[in-house]
């Protein structure tokens, strides 16, 4: 007999659009991960990534009678996360100008929870979170779902709406920048990729 | 620690990963835990609040919104009755008014 755990993720889809709640928990489970990497490759780990990535779930959860399965469930959820995640730098950019004008402290750009994870694992997190920040937006969407996401350039093209000349060309420039931020901030060096 | 998760971004996309470098991918980039039960809760909050705050729209709706309509209805009839048109001299009840001298009547009074 099929249980939910491994039921395909078309059978947990139509069992959620009946309402039932553990069908669509299970997706959530299945997919918290993947939208994770997405949000917190984007904005970094904090409360604001939390939001947005339960806002991708709520979000799927209103249009699913409207989910046909042209692309994988993945690449849907993603696509919702690389957008809301867009929005929310935007968001972040005007609050920081507003707080420019205003004298107000909007606070760090990101923080690193206390997940229970040992000190060495925080400081990963953080260190890699903030060479991520460094990168410009449109670069750190390519890289994110290339590098964290591990989507093909083809695929990443697909979800960014962007042709694939774009993708590969600010994927290179953002390896660079990316190996450049690395090297001069924390003095790592590394062999030639690609 | 560190340089090996920056040696795996920047190998991840020209070389397949193996499952344990997958897998430490994965616990860098990942949310609390109990996310899922912290969505449901919102949902399901989300939800009540719905449930609680549409009869209580419907009821008002119900109770005033009905009968403005009705009321503004009545008058509508009772204007056309009275003054066997339905024009803005009729609805004002001032001769020779135009829509222009509304307008221009509420700049100046701002």
């Amino acid at each position: 007999m099929l249980t939910l755990a491994t039921a395909p993720d078309t059978e947990l889809i139509a069992r959620s659009r009946t309402g039932d709640h553990t069908a669509f928990r299970m997706l959530v489970e299945r997919y918290e991960s993947q939208v994770a990497g997405t949000v917190i490759g984007m904005l970094g780990n904090g409360e604001e990534a939390e939001d947005v990535g339960q806002e991708v779930f709520i979000r799927f959860y209103r249009s699913i009678e409207n989910f046909r399965g042209d692309s994988s469930l993945g690449t849907y959820l993603t696509r919702i996360a690389i957008n809301l995640s867009l929005n929310a730098l935007k968001k972040r950019k005007r609050k920081q100008l507003f707080g420019f004008f205003t004298g107000e402290n909007n606070g760090p750009e990101f923080q690193v929870p206390d997940n229970g994870q040992t000190r060495e694992h925080q400081e990963t997190q953080e260190l890699v979170q903030k060479a991520l920040l460094g990168l410009e937006k449109d670069f750190r969407a390519v890289l994110v779902l290339r590098m964290i996401d591990g989507y093909s350039s083809k695929e990443t093209a697909e979800i960014l709406n962007l042709p694939m000349g774009t993708v590969l060309s600010r994927l290179s420039r953002a390896q660079k920048k990316l190996k450049e931020i690395l090297e001069n901030t924390y003095g790592y060096h590394f062999h030639e990729v690609g | 620690m560190g340089k090996k998760i920056y040696d795996l971004l920047l190998r991840a996309p020209d070389t397949a990963l193996s499952d344990a470098e997958k897998r430490q991918m994965e616990e860098t980039f990942r949310f609390k835990p109990f996310f899922s039960a912290r969505l449901m809760a919102r949902m399901e909050k989300a939800y009540r609040e719905e449930r609680e705050w549409l009869p209580g729209l419907t009821f008002a709706f119900n109770r005033v919104a009905l009968p403005v309509l009705a009321f503004t209805l009545l008058l509508m009839a009772v204007i056309i009755f009275r003054e066997q048109t339905f024009t803005l001299d009729a609805l004002t009840g001032v001769a020779g008014v135009s829509v222009e001298d509304i307008v221009g009547s509420v700049f100046v009074s701002l």
